[in-house]
């Protein structure tokens, strides 16, 4: 019997950082968990998926090949060094996975497929948002080029598609919307009732997250309600960042600031009240969002990018236009009234049902189906 | 203190009959008008045209408008300019209106990101032309003191492109009257299921897309029914329309006033709005919500304001095959329908006129200063 060739299983995939060299270690971010679930999934569905990194090491981390590329130098937010590495090294696959729009330029490899997680070029100190002339002109060439180039863009928001189609409209076709998603069975709520009312700030430290709108609402409401405390949880991007957020919460009263390893979040977010997404920039379907959802808190969000996508103001969540005014006031109001807590957060964690990592994985198996054929086809 | 508001609309009275034409913007006027009249302003409309009208205690007069440039009016906007000197507050009603010259203490509303289609004249054109365009719309959606959007994609799309005006911005999401759109005492007791396409008969709002799904889904299931309800823009396009529904069986087209279409969605089984472009937080779609329906929507501009897929209805990709798909699902599973419906009418609750006059009236106190301290919510 004459056996049919197998279509190539293999699936070149490009990503920023995943593991550390030197050490090993993972930076456990949002991206970081996408790609985990993502090699999941396709290993699942009886892909071979090899990743490649900037580095110069090869790991092998929770199961993941990772190798190490050289890199070059950041040119208008994108790596171009690294994308002709990538293309070199991957001759002879004919799928590839480009995790970031800023790495899908300037080669393609064919049937490929680019991620979004959502705008981060939305703030007026943004490098090339500030420059204007042949500069900026080319900053938008290779943006665009990243975003629609690739035989499909995946965007976890509908922000980025409803962005492109007003800028560039007619790629509408090669576009397609799949949200982040929430493990159902780490994130869900328990029933208590106590005195304290504890307002969680999951977020890492950073401006655009809405860190300083947090800590101005914290400073007020604390003073103002001897029975709240602020829980800053999360890490910085520099030690010093940490060091101060230290600093400061020792000076004000009922203010905690700590991190937790990634598995205790839940628990953490089963111990708030209410939960702060303040972010006033750069935000897709934010995972902290979603996990809040699913713990069945009442959630205070900005109305920026994807938390737009879960959040529908007084139905689920509160959603507003972060400044410390309002944010102060979003939460006070979720403080003295405990019973809209409540309505919040049972519809928040029914809204979470339909962020599921089964529904996440079905709608990527349909959308990869679509752009490579049913797998070993 | 002044309360003259002078407001500068496109077309709402038609200078030879008088009649308003009725569409989502002259609703929205007719709401705006009444509540500045109720907070104890005198809201003046002006308008392109050679007379002036007085509808629903509203005056309107006439304007010569020269010509349109770069998608502005720019005579329109000086003879406006002049007519108002010694006014102190301004609306103007579209952001095309509010270029070259904004008054001080002047509003501008939005009403969704138009200009996301690939036949947009602006869009299409690259170079001098493109730029000009972009640097009026900059402009019109920057200068006045407060930028009202009804959805949030338009605060996005300009903070992603001109960050640092997030200041002077508002979203106020459309608004439902839960009066008179509520769900039926009782559920269609019948055989068949209705499916209705509420919306005018243009290609942006989908008709086509629907058309397609009424085909293929009416020889599929012997019960279903396709309602085409809405005007079109001229004779021609009805009759062509009414044609093709004679022509394909269990398709009807008909239009029916405004007053009898909560009777018309009550009617209903599921709402679809296959949007292709240029949509904010649709009113139809509200109308469906807090109608009880479940709604079909794709992930178009303000539409993924009100629907979250798989909790309050289906938001889908702007395909044919995708509302297909849709249609079929909720066909087959009327539970579902149902429990969509159900979250769709409580989520309408949340975009109720009393909501939506609160958040203006807000609004308006942050620029204008006179009026009384309005809790948004």
């Amino acid at each position: 019997m004459l056996l049919t060739p197998c279509k190539d299983r293999r699936v070149a995939i490009l990503d920023t950082i995943f593991v550390l060299d030197g050490s090993c270690r993972m930076t456990y971010g949002g991206a970081e968990r996408y790609l985990i679930l993502l090699h999941k999934l396709l290993v699942d569905l009886g892909y071979e998926p090899h990743v490649w990194q900037p580095g110069e090491m090869t790991h092998e981390v929770e199961g993941i090949r990772v190798s190490g590329l050289p890199w070059g130098t950041v040119e208008y937010s994108g790596i171009p060094v690294l994308n002709r590495q990538f293309y070199e090294q991957t001759t002879g696959y004919d799928k590839a996975i480009y995790l970031a729009p800023n790495l899908a330029f300037p080669f393609l490899r064919p049937r490929s497929v680019v991620i979004s997680h959502g705008i981060g070029w939305d703030y007026p100190t943004h490098p090339w948002i500030t420059a204007c002339g042949p500069f900026k002109e080319e900053w938008y060439r290779r943006l665009q080029f990243g975003l629609i180039a690739p035989d499909l863009l995946v965007s976890v928001d509908t922000n980025t598609l409803n962005w492109i189609r007003a800028l560039w409209p007619g790629y509408e076709e090669r576009t397609v919307y799949i949200p982040n998603c929430v493990d159902l069975d780490a994130y869900f709520p328990v029933e208590r009732q106590r005195e304290k009312v504890v307002v969680l700030y999951p977020r890492r430290l950073d401006l655009g997250r809405g860190l300083d709108d947090a800590k101005i609402a914290a400073q007020i409401i604390t003073r103002r309600h001897d029975f709240v405390e602020f829980h800053f949880v999360g890490r910085a991007m520099e030690d010093a960042d940490e060091a101060a957020m230290h600093r400061w919460v020792e000076e004000h009263p009922r203010c905690r600031y700590y991190w937790v390893p990634m598995h205790e979040m839940p628990a953490v977010y089963r111990e708030a009240d209410i939960v702060l997404i303040p972010t006033r920039v750069g935000e897709g379907t934010s995972l902290s969002c979603l996990e809040a959802m699913a713990s069945g808190k009442a959630i205070v969000c900005g109305h920026v990018g994807g938390l737009t996508d879960l959040i529908i103001d007084g139905l689920n969540g509160r959603l507003i236009n972060v400044t410390p005014e309002t944010l102060t006031k979003a939460i006070e109001d979720l403080i003295l009234h405990p019973e809209t807590r409540c309505i919040l957060g049972q519809r928040a964690l029914a809204t979470a049902q339909a962020f599921s990592l089964t529904a996440w994985k079905r709608k990527w198996t349909q959308a990869l189906r679509a752009v490579w054929g049913a797998p070993g086809s | 203190m002044d309360h003259r508001v002078a407001l500068l609309n496109t077309v709402f009275a038609l200078d030879d009959t008088g009649c308003v034409t009725c569409g989502g913007g002259e609703r929205y006027l007719i709401e705006l008008c009444g509540l500045l009249r109720e907070l104890d302003y005198d809201p003046q409309v002006w308008q392109p045209g050679t007379k002036t009208h007085e509808i629903e205690g509203i005056r309107v007069a006439g304007l010569p408008w020269g010509g349109m440039e770069y998608g502005t009016l720019p005579e329109l906007n000086k003879q406006f300019r002049e007519r108002t000197a010694g006014y102190d507050k301004f609306i103007y009603f579209v952001p095309v209106l509010a270029f070259p010259h904004v008054r001080p203490c002047s509003v501008v509303i939005s009403h969704s990101v138009f200009w996301d289609s690939p036949l947009q004249p602006w869009t299409a054109h690259g170079g001098p032309v493109r730029e000009e365009w972009l640097r009026r719309l900059h402009q019109a959606v920057t200068a006045p003191d407060l930028f009202v959007s009804v959805d949030t994609n338009a605060l996005n799309w300009i903070r992603a492109l001109w960050p640092g005006y997030e200041d002077r911005q508002v979203y106020i999401p459309s608004f439902v009257e839960t009066g008179l759109f509520h769900p039926a005492e009782q559920s269609p007791d019948r055989q068949k299921t209705v499916v209705l396409f509420p919306r005018r008969l243009e290609w942006n709002r989908g008709l086509d897309a629907a058309k397609a799904a009424a085909l293929v889904l009416t020889q599929r299931f012997a019960t279903v029914e396709f309602h085409f309800v809405g005007q079109g823009a001229g004779a021609v396009t009805e009759d062509e329309m009414r044609h093709w529904a004679e022509a394909h069986p269990r398709c009807r087209y008909y239009w029916a006033p405004m007053r009898e279409m909560p009777e018309v969605y009550r009617r209903a089984d599921m709402v679809i709005l296959p949007t292709q472009c240029s949509e904010g937080t649709s009113l139809s779609c509200l109308e469906a919500m807090a109608s009880g329906k479940a709604v079909v929507c794709t992930r178009v501009g303000g539409l993924t304001d009100l629907v979250i897929d798989g909790y309050n209805g289906r938001l889908i990709e702007a395909t044919p095959e995708a509302l297909i798909a849709a249609i079929d699902d909720l066909f087959r599973h009327p539970d579902q329908r149902a429990r969509l419906g159900a979250k769709a009418a409580e989520t309408a609750q949340c975009f109720s006129l009393k909501k939506w006059r609160r958040r203006w009236a807000h609004a308006l106190s942050t620029i204008w200063g006179d009026l009384h301290a309005v809790d948004p919510l």
